[in-house]
């Protein structure tokens, strides 16, 4: 799969300076860290720089390290459909919080949902409902600290809404 | 409120176990994986037509639940409704490992079987049985059916079994 | 906006005959126009991402057979792709190994359209289609239980290569099959192409233009109806999709009507692909030749030391990849299929996530549903062909 090439990686950290860090390359995929103040002008330049042109939101989910702090890193897979790149994108989720791409990327809308109900990471900027699990579910289960099982819930959470 | 026994009586409940074993209307539900052998039993080479069975959309129609696949905690309270909305005499047949105990999908959101809801007649083991299976499910079942003493007091404890 | 009052809300519960499984739609309706809807899902969700953290490589990839259940073979080919590129063993796979990947994904992509064509063109009133698709699709399983075992869930694929060499009766009726199948084709492009009803129900309906499907993040046969032409075997490919010669329909309108265009030409090509790679594939192993990875074959484990120590290390412990991350993407039936897993080294995935084409296809319903008429949501549902196992996982 091609990957954006680092020359262009260059041009991302001269217009974002520090906030931007570069991972190492894996497989031949390019991976970019990027602070959460800078996330929305960032994803904007991305999507709107000709050099770039990502027009599609491949994907959009979460990894939890619960050793560390801040815990969650959403992780954003973007593609430019005319140019034929990609990228990965990282940001680490400070207070358990990141702003919502949705009005760049409608595609975002379910997938944040999603990354809510499991994860617990709310997106700043928009209304929040669960999407698979019954929206009085009270736990989080993809969290590592959560029983394959299951934790006992009542009937009531499981009934007809 | 008996009413004892005489060949009168024991040819009636011939009569009207064989009007029923011959013409079993199930609903058409699936959930998972199961679902689709069981259009694969009701499509071109594996006929269910040509034993009597006709598949109906409402449960107000229907004698005969066949639970096809995964059922998961979300799920149950409709299978419960559904079974409740379906007239006496009915029946149910439980296709797969999914709906005998869960397969391998033990985890927080799925029901240990089907039998967690709702009283079954017949287990069919397999992951997915083929459409054989159904026949040997559907031919067992015609034979409870037989033994079965809709009229005649006392006649519940017999085909209990 | 203003929303417009409606007069009647309406719900198509998780059992209804067509709605491809375990959809809820809730339609707020005014007359037989629907003004507002909302669809929810997760009535199958059986927490397939979770259950991945818990088992090793080999222990999970019969559990993706189950995801995306009339399309088997394509899950398996992702997940393996993805764990060979963290391995770092791409190129070692053998060439026969990856034909006959090939030729699995194929007829895979040919039966899962069938039954699309069956039950679609079931709810919109043509039964006979409906048991004549079925017909063609026990051929195909047929060739699935020679091959490998299983009619619906196979299993076939393994990390490092396949399980079983094709026998000489699965050529045979494989050749017989590419046979009969076009004039099938045939016969439901007679019965369905030009017909009026069909044309009246399908044109105009549901309409998506490309930068909507582009920024839904919609692939597959969606898109391609759409006007764009990206497909992950042209794009990127993998296996020995480059070495192969075929087209990609690209059809404009993003109607029902071109959808169903779309899946019809893919099955033609579909045909032209496995006829290629019957002819193209060499003779060899199939499966590679490190048995760190793969399973050694059974005479060495019950004849020589190592053969039985390498057995035991694989099934007691399971191979473990070097850390880091990946994200690998196949074409499915119903879109860009994608694994992305990150490794931290051990024997089991740390994250594994399924990106589902079926569940980001089917979030742009509520905003395509507006203004339609009751019977449409039926032919747009269908055509978008969502699989809720799934899109619920």
């Amino acid at each position: 799969m091609l990957y954006v090439k680092k020359e262009l990686l260059q041009v991302l950290k001269k217009e974002f300076k520090d906030k931007v860090r570069e991972l190492p390359v894996f497989r031949g995929e390019s991976t970019v860290e990027v602070d959460k103040e800078i996330l929305i002008p960032f994803m904007g330049f991305l999507k709107h720089d000709e050099r770039f042109k990502m027009d599609m939101l491949v994907d959009l989910t979460a990894v939890d390290y619960p050793g560390r702090k801040p815990r969650f890193v959403v992780v954003y897979h973007l593609r430019s459909i005319p140019l034929k790149h990609n990228l990965r994108v990282k940001c680490w989720a400070e207070n358990d919080e990141v702003p919502t791409v949705i009005e760049l990327w409608r595609a975002a809308d379910w997938l944040e949902r999603e990354v809510y109900e499991m994860f617990g990471v709310r997106f700043t900027g928009r209304e929040l409902r669960k999407l698979l699990l019954p929206q009085k579910y009270p736990y989080y289960p993809l969290r590592k600290d959560f029983p394959l099982e299951g934790k006992e819930t009542p009937c009531e959470v499981w009934d007809w809404e | 409120m008996g009413v004892r026994e005489g060949v009168f009586l024991t040819k009636l409940e011939e009569l009207i176990n064989w009007g029923r074993k011959g013409s079993l209307w199930p609903l058409a539900f699936a959930t998972a994986c199961c679902g689709i052998e069981m259009m694969a039993a009701a499509a071109s080479r594996y006929d269910f037509d040509r034993f009597g069975v006709i598949f109906r959309n409402t449960p107000r129609q229907c004698d005969l639940l066949i639970m096809c696949g995964t059922i998961s905690r979300k799920m149950g309270p409709i299978i419960k409704r559904l079974w409740e909305q379906m007239p006496d005499p009915k029946w149910a047949i439980a296709i797969g490992s999914c709906a005998i105990s869960g397969n391998i999908f033990q985890t927080y959101s799925t029901l240990r079987g089907l039998d967690c809801i709702v009283p079954v007649d017949v287990y069919v083991p397999g992951c997915a049985p083929k459409p054989e299976a159904f026949y040997e499910a559907l031919i067992l079942l015609k034979k409870k059916i037989k033994r079965d003493r809709p009229i005649i007091v006392g006649g519940e404890e017999e085909c209990s079994t | 906006m203003e929303r417009e009052k409606a007069d009647l809300i309406l719900n198509m519960g998780p059992q209804h005959p067509s709605t491809h499984g375990v959809l809820r739609l809730v339609l707020e309706l005014k007359g037989e126009k629907i003004v507002n809807s909302d669809a929810i899902i997760g009535y199958v969700h059986r927490g397939v991402e979770k259950l991945a953290e818990h088992r090793k490589y080999m222990q999970i990839l019969p559990v993706f057979d189950r995801v995306d259940y009339v399309s088997a073979n394509t899950n398996e080919l992702g997940f393996v792709l993805a764990v060979e590129k963290l391995l770092g063993i791409e190129d070692k796979i053998p060439r026969r190994a990856q034909f006959l990947r090939v030729i699995m994904a194929e007829l895979t992509r040919i039966s899962s359209h069938l039954i699309w064509l069956g039950t679609h063109a079931l709810e919109l009133g043509a039964m006979s289609v409906f048991l004549y698709a079925f017909r063609e699709r026990e051929m195909i399983l047929d060739l699935f239980e020679e091959i490998a075992g299983g009619r619906l869930h196979t299993g076939y694929m393994r990390i490092g290569g396949v399980a079983a060499d094709a026998t000489e009766r699965f050529i045979e009726e494989l050749g017989k099959f590419l046979e009969v199948f076009p004039e099938k084709l045939n016969e439901y492009e007679t019965l369905l192409t030009e017909n009026r009803i069909w044309l009246s129900r399908t044109k105009g309906v549901g309409v998506i233009n490309k930068e909507t499907a582009i920024n839904w993040g919609i692939t597959g046969p969606t898109l391609r109806a759409a006007g764009c032409d990206y497909d992950v075997r042209k794009y990127y490919p993998y296996c020995v999709y480059d070495e192969l010669d075929f087209k990609v329909p690209v059809y404009q309108n993003g109607d029902v009507y071109d959808r169903y265009r779309v899946r019809m030409d893919e099955m033609r090509e579909s045909v032209k692909i496995i006829k290629q790679c019957l002819e193209k594939m060499p003779e060899g192993p199939v499966q590679i030749e490190d048995t760190t990875i793969i399973l050694p074959p059974k005479e060495e484990v019950y004849n020589t030391m190592v053969g039985l120590i390498q057995h035991f290390e694989l099934v007691i412990h399971g191979i473990t990849p070097p850390k880091g991350e990946v994200y690998a993407a196949v074409e499915g039936p119903r879109g860009e299929l994608g694994y992305y897993i990150v490794s931290d080294g051990s024997n089991k995935p740390y994250r594994l996530r399924i990106r589902p084409p079926s569940l980001i296809n089917i979030a742009i319903l509520p905003e395509l549903l507006k203004g339609h008429y009751v019977a449409d949501v039926i032919s747009i549902i269908g055509s978008l062909d969502p699989l809720m196992g799934e899109v619920d996982r």
